[in-house]
């Protein structure tokens, strides 16, 4: 590895498609990076999704969330105590938290599981017929747990590394572990995993290249609280059309190298094909037993 | 390596592939057949495994077949099989084993069971098998669908099975040559065909989806995999139609998966449901399928159409092959046509012509059939038995001897044809000359009396191509002096990377029509689009991404080119969804977002057009890259000052074709004329935040 | 103005895997013609696994190391370059660099050292420079967008090499700019001046492994000389090298993640490949498997540093190694990484002009990768002293010379090597 290494996705690498397989160029050939959320109610341009909204100023949310609207881009409201008059507007790209202002009127409606043992677990239902209930969880290891959400009637889970819990484990282990643990037969004879959508966040995540391997271990959608911070340099207070243009360009950005590293691997729709398909990853210089959690294989095993 | 589940290793291959589907009425097909046209192929397989699949209708009894090591492990297949589906009985070997290869071994099940539980009894007793090594395996299960395959070329499998004295003829046959990549062992349970239930499928290709492909598939409850993509669309074949419950149609689009946008694409509902069922990356299949009443040909094929496949028909058979020369080696006169990137093929015993594979249907009928041959010219040789040294070092001493024309007949597939011969040489080929046909020409004037297959005049400096038939794809890649024209339609990514240096300046010109990434990378020379035959229709002549990354050079397509058919679009959704956003912020006035929506071509010239610089700007960011490079889009009439080079080429195709006529009405009609537009990029790479390079 | 002396190597703010150590090795074995060092001490500290795996020998000599440097006199340094049995004064092949990524002078220089030392020199994707055509010992490269290839420029080299991919950028194409395609380039690649020249991510008639066999065997009916296929180190490149031996291929050469280039998406060069010591031997490991082994040559690429890291390579499978970065410090690099935008300080790199201020002196360069390639050889020899062995043949596949340091479990099995 070129740089050192300093959590688990460092240890992983992508595969580059050649021989038996082409790349592809991504700049003049598709590779499709949108999918869809929420059995297929909800069509977004790429898997990632912006958040960490909490500490900003009213107006500075409202633009991200029109910016992200424009993009096509989901939004996570966590952390806000009111839903704001723009994501009301256009709430279908939107996840708000339960108990917040408005909160009644969005379409994806989420709520905290502090971990295997809530009540919340028993007692939760929908305000609405229409609203998807998802469920922000502490990364667990926990097969049952997840199995469970999926019984309780949630159709969507966020595993978010910024929650606490005395049993957390890495991220990259929770989504692994969560994608594999809804790998069986559901309802309709479809599996399980296809009716209830993955999303993962954590303050961490620095780039697209995370987010790439993340969506290799299972994850449908990667919510970046901080990395978008960093990249156009926010400031409070900082010129709104300014604060947009520049989170538009990022999301553009995070979408061509999102692109170019499907391409590379001969993956012409990230959704479809990358997301838990392990199988395109491996590790290097990992820990083995970290591995076989994950269900990676290692650089040179065939 | 040891110690991994088997059924994580990924066994790689690529192969020749090959398939008849009798039609009502016609006599059913003998092996000879599927030998013959899979044989002509040998050298697209190895030794390393091959394989027939047989599709009957009407009342069959079961046959269980397993693969395994001893005549005890096979009877110990037969009672852990009985344990689970009631009585078995084993009927016997199909082949003696000499001990170092496997034999296969039949079971008849004395009681019926459902298809499911059927399915779920097998796949326990394989995997009780597999661990810690594969002991045996039970490889086709079906009523209708039956499998031989083994290790050898076809020929040796052939003999192995005695199928020309043991197997009746049949309503379907598929045969396969494999070329793999690793070969693990000498078990031929990695042979092709692969079947589950009643599919038999044979395969060429390399799916970059196969781990979620193989997740799928064990959400759904299966749990025992050899570790090969094509086992694994057998798989998902079997699960999607007998499980969910698909439609024969509705199964094939889950499995291809159109580009969004196409007509075909799934909904974000199916998709939902099915994601992980879609095959990416590289593959042509030929399936055999039958519900007990009708037998179903099935032929898929990527997005991007990485893998070649022809199919064809005659008055009694429809047909599926890797190559032209294996249609043309059992039915000279068959008409042959090409599937579209991300097509699928479906025939039946009963209805016939299901999907054509292309979208649309008039243009699959406009493919040659056959061609006239005139009398042999020159020096003439018979290719029948050559292989492409032994002709080229002919050619080369005829050149040297100062010899002007030869004739070569009887050409079927041979490869290479020409390469290597650089003296002027006027060569014409009677039948269908293999690929790479003309690779890097200086000097040497082929005419085909025929069609031709894949990369044909690559890295051709001078000297010409005439084909008298179709061509198929990467036709005239790096194209850099010389002429290659075609008079009737050409495959995939025609003339890409062509280009122009000093004097030289290339032409292509296609009589008919042609599929996806005309012209890609093109940075010189002129490619004429005809579509002779077409005029009434309006269907466009060409595919999609017409010039995409395109540098310089000159594509002209008679008539108009819809112009979201012209280079590399964002998705249209993304693009509507900007606006849409733009609409609520009060930055667009409704009735111009409605208009842009409802406009047919949702391109930059568009927005171009209706939106001031300060929006364009904005919504022009998904459009625009370091590399992007906008075209020029022109309906243009070829007067003689302009296109005087263009006319003269033209006419000369005419002449060599005897369609001098057809090409003057062309001439006074109107073209698109499709180009870059020069002076500097757009400056939108600056703009952009994360840095990136290439 | 001639460049004829080494400039002074600027401070770094970052750590580097060529860090000023490595520099200066390479330096003093361009200057003098002599080995330094018996093991190289550039590679303490490093994380990068293959300076994490010693030689046997090393270790047991404790400190006393580097002591004597008298090396062998002869050296059986031949590879089996099948297809014409390819003689090689030293396992070391000059490595692609393209005329156009270099600047002409360096191109000149390193076939012309190939020539003098008995080595090869791999000219990259570009067309064949006019004073790179009169040198024997090249191998030209047939790569995605064919530049200035024709009959007659294929058949100027000892052997073809089909790129499909490099270390630094697996499944990327290439772009270079039409500002920078000046006349010479134009002539060269025979492509129009001022038109952006595009290298296609893949070659697209090569979508499979048939079709891979149908280009190499359309190359040596072209050609007649041996056909070598570089690809990068990529999850599967076992399954890759032994497609690429059956298919007919005389040999492979295998880049390895981080191997060097002036211009690759970082996302790409940081994410997406493996390093060259787990590729090697699990490609060994998979073609002796196969049986296929035999006669065919396996070449490393990615970060070879110096003989040590030469003779670990040959002891973990391969028959020979390639050299790009260390040849271009050896001309004057001080890895400043400007390459792309065209004003190198050594004039390696910079833009190719009509009549440029500042050249290299080809004399000089010549006589730097010459010397380099010399001192090279004799540490390895060294080495090979040490190791006990007299030929660099029978250190092919030796693993048993070499010690698991503190690497993990999974990458010392992937070797093949014991602790």
């Amino acid at each position: 590895m070129v740089e050192t290494p300093r959590f688990i996705i460092d240890h992983i690498v992508s595969d580059g498609a050649q021989v038996t397989r082409p790349s592809i160029d991504p700049y003049r050939e598709p590779v499709e990076t949108h999918l869809y959320l929420f059995n297929g109610t909800l069509r977004l341009s790429m898997p990632v999704a912006i958040g960490g909204l909490r500490d900003l100023g009213k107006e500075e949310v409202s633009e991200v969330i029109r910016a992200c609207y424009r993009m096509g881009v989901l939004v996570d409201l966590n952390g806000l105590t009111e839903v704001p008059e723009e994501a009301l507007r256009r709430q279908s790209h939107a996840i708000a938290p339960i108990g917040a202002a408005n909160s009644s009127m969005v379409n994806a409606l989420q709520l905290t599981i502090s971990g295997p043992d809530a009540t919340e677990l028993e007692t939760m239902r929908p305000v609405h017929e229409n609203q998807t209930l998802v469920a922000r969880v502490p990364p667990l290891e926990d097969t049952s747990f997840y199995r469970d959400l999926f019984e309780a009637g949630f159709r969507g889970i966020i595993i978010d590394e910024d929650l606490d819990h005395h049993d957390a484990v890495e991220l990259e282990v929770a989504t692994s572990v969560c994608d594999r643990a809804l790998k069986v037969p559901g309802p309709d004879g479809l599996p399980m995993r296809n009716l209830i959508s993955l999303l993962v966040s954590s303050e961490r995540l620095r780039s697209s290249s995370d987010a790439f391997k993340l969506i290799g271990l299972g994850a449908e959608v990667v919510v970046l609280p901080e990395a978008w911070k960093i990249a156009i340099d926010y400031r409070p207070q900082m010129e709104r059309p300014l604060l947009s243009e520049r989170l538009e360009y990022f999301l553009i950005g995070v979408q061509k190298e999102l692109k170019l590293l499907a391409g590379a691997a001969g993956v012409s729709s990230l959704w479809t094909s990358l997301v838990g398909s392990r199988e395109l990853f491996r590790s290097i210089e990992l820990d083995n037993s970290l591995r076989v959690r994950l269900g990676v294989k290692s650089a040179g095993e065939w | 390596m040891s110690g991994e589940p088997l059924e994580i290793s990924h066994v790689k291959s690529g192969c020749g592939v090959f398939g008849v589907l009798r039609k009502r009425g016609a006599p059913p097909i003998s092996p000879e057949v599927a030998l013959a046209g899979i044989e002509c192929v040998r050298y697209r397989g190895s030794r390393f495994g091959a394989g027939f699949g047989l599709v009957r209708t009407g009342p069959q009894s079961r046959r269980i077949k397993a693969f395994a090591a001893s005549d005890e492990v096979a009877e110990e297949l037969r009672r852990e099989l009985q344990q689970r589906i009631g009585k078995v009985e084993l009927i016997g070997s199909e082949y003696a084993s000499d001990g170092k290869i496997y034999a296969s071994y039949v079971f008849e099940p004395v009681d019926e069971q459902d298809h499911r539980s059927l399915r779920r009894s097998i796949g326990a007793v394989n995997r009780a098998f597999s661990r810690p090594t594969i002991r045996a395996r039970i490889y086709s299960w079906g009523r209708y669908v039956e499998v031989f395959k083994g290790i050898g070329y076809p020929s040796d499998v052939y003999e192995l099975y005695s199928l020309s004295d043991k197997v009746e003829a049949a309503d379907l046959w598929i045969s396969h040559t494999r070329q793999p990549t690793n070969s693990p062992g000498r078990l031929p349970i990695w042979s092709h065909p692969f079947a589950s239930g009643e599919w038999a499928i044979v395969h060429n290709g390399d799916v970059s989806s196969f781990g979620a492909n193989m997740e799928f598939l064990s959400s759904l409850g299966a749990d025992s995999f050899v570790g090969t993509d094509s086992e694994v669309i057998a798989l998902l074949l079997d699960y999607l139609t007998s499980e969910i419950g698909l439609k024969l149609e509705e199964a094939c689009r889950a499995l291809v998966n159109p580009f969004e946008g196409s007509e075909d694409t799934l909904t974000g509902q199916q998709l939902s449901a099915l994601r992980g069922a879609q095959l990416d990356g590289p593959f042509s299949v030929v399936a055999g399928f039958s519900d007990g009443n009708e037998a179903f040909m099935v032929v898929l094929v990527d997005r991007f159409k990485f893998r070649p496949i022809v199919v064809g028909e005659d008055e009694n058979y429809f047909y599926a092959a890797s190559e032209e020369a294996q249609i043309r080696r059992v039915s000279p006169n068959a008409r042959v046509w090409t599937i579209e990137p991300g097509g699928y093929m479906i025939a039946s015993t009963d209805r016939g012509l299901i999907r054509p594979g292309r979208r649309a249907r008039e243009l699959f009928m406009r493919f040659s059939s056959s061609v006239r041959h005139p009398t042999p010219t020159g020096v003439v040789i018979d290719a029948l038995g050559l292989n492409h040294s032994r002709i080229n070092s002919l050619l080369r001493d005829l050149a040297v001897r100062g010899c002007e024309e030869v004739s070569l007949i009887n050409v079927s597939g041979q490869r290479y044809i020409g390469v290597g011969v650089d003296r002027p040489l006027k060569v014409k080929i009677h039948g269908t000359p293999g690929n790479c046909l003309a690779n890097f020409n200086d000097c040497v004037d082929f005419e085909v009396f025929g069609s031709v297959q894949d990369d044909v005049g690559d890295v051709m400096h001078g000297g010409s191509v005439v084909v008298h038939g179709d061509a198929r794809d990467v036709l005239g890649q790096a194209l850099q002096g010389g002429y290659v024209f075609v008079k009737g339609n050409a495959g995939n990514r025609c003339g890409i990377q062509m280009r122009e240096y000093s004097h030289k300046r290339p032409y292509m010109v296609i009589g008919g029509t042609v599929d996806d990434y005309l012209g890609e990378y093109m940075a010189g020379g002129v490619i004429v689009v005809l579509g002779l035959g077409y005029e009434d229709s309006d269907l466009p002549l060409v595919g999609k991404y017409v010039g995409s990354g395109m540098v310089g050079g000159r594509i002209l397509v008679r008539g108009e080119v819809p112009r979201d058919r012209i280079g590399y679009l964002p998705p249209r959704e993304d693009v509507v969804q900007y606006l849409r956003g733009l609409k609520l912020d009060g930055e667009l006035d409704d009735r111009t977002f409605r208009e842009l929506i409802s406009a047919q071509h949702l391109d930059y010239e568009i927005l171009r057009e209706r939106l001031a610089p300060d929006l364009l700007k904005r919504v022009g960011k998904l459009f625009e890259h370091k590399y992007f490079r906008r075209l020029r889009i022109e309906p243009v009439r070829l007067d003689a000052e302009r296109f005087e080079d263009v006319c003269s080429v033209l006419r000369e195709f005419g002449k060599r074709f005897s369609l001098e006529r057809e090409v003057e009405r062309a001439l006074d009609g109107r073209f698109t004329l499709i180009e870059p537009l020069r002076g500097p990029t757009v400056d939108a790479v600056r703009r952009e935040l994360p840095k990136e390079e290439g | 103005m001639e460049i004829s002396s080494y400039l002074r190597v600027p401070k770094r703010e970052s750590i580097e895997f060529w860090n000023d150590n490595r520099i200066m090795h390479i330096r003093e074995l361009a200057t003098s013609a002599k080995p330094r060092y018996v093991w190289d001490p550039c590679k303490e500290g490093s994380r990068r696994l293959l300076d994490r795996v010693r030689f046997r020998a090393e270790v047991g000599e404790g400190n006393g190391w580097n002591s004597t440097l008298e090396p062998l006199e002869d050296l059986d340094a031949s590879c089996d370059i099948a297809y014409g049995r390819i003689w090689m004064a030293a396992p070391l092949y000059l490595g692609d660099m393209s005329f156009g990524a270099l600047s002409g002078v360096p191109n000149v220089a390193l076939a012309r050292a190939a020539d003098e030392t008995g080595t090869l020199c791999g000219i990259g994707e570009g067309g064949v420079h006019p004073d790179v055509a009169r040198c024997r010992r090249i191998f030209v490269q047939w790569a995605s967008a064919r530049f200035g290839l024709d009959l007659h420029a294929l058949r100027l080299g000892m052997g073809t090499v089909i790129k499909i991919g490099q270390g630094a950028k697996p499944g990327i194409g290439g772009h270079l700019p039409g500002a920078k395609v000046v006349s010479i380039i134009s002539k060269t690649r025979r492509i129009p001046v001022g038109v952006d020249a595009i290298s296609p991510a893949p070659h697209h008639d090569i979508y499979s492994i048939e079709d891979l066999e149908q280009r190499i065997w359309a190359l040596k009916e072209a050609t007649g000389n041996p056909v070598f296929v570089k690809v990068a180190a990529t999850n599967y490149v076992p399954y890759v090298a032994a497609g690429v031996a059956r298919m007919g291929a005389d040999g492979i050469i295998i880049d390895g993640q981080g191997a060097g280039t002036g211009a690759a998406p970082s996302v790409v060069r940081d994410n997406v490949g493996i390093p060259i010591e787990l590729a090697v031997p699990s490609v060994d490991r998979m073609l002796r498997r196969e049986g296929m082994r035999e006669g065919f040559t396996v070449i490393a690429a990615g970060r070879v540093s110096s003989a040590e890291d030469t003779a670990k390579l040959i002891a973990l499978g391969a028959d020979c190694v390639s050299i790009a970065t260390a040849a271009l410090i050896a001309m004057g690099c001080i890895m400043v990484h400007k390459c792309h935008l065209g004003f190198c300080p050594a004039v390696l790199t910079n833009r190719i002009e009509e009549e440029p201020k500042k050249v290299l002196s080809l004399d000089v360069a010549t006589r730097w990768v010459t010397n380099l390639i010399r001192g090279w050889t004799g540490e390895l020899k060294l080495i090979l002293e040490r190791v006990g062995l007299n030929s660099v043949r029978e250190l092919v596949g030796r693993r048993d010379l070499l010690t698991a340091g503190d690497i993990s479990e999974d990458s010392r099995r992937a070797m093949g090597l014991e602790r």
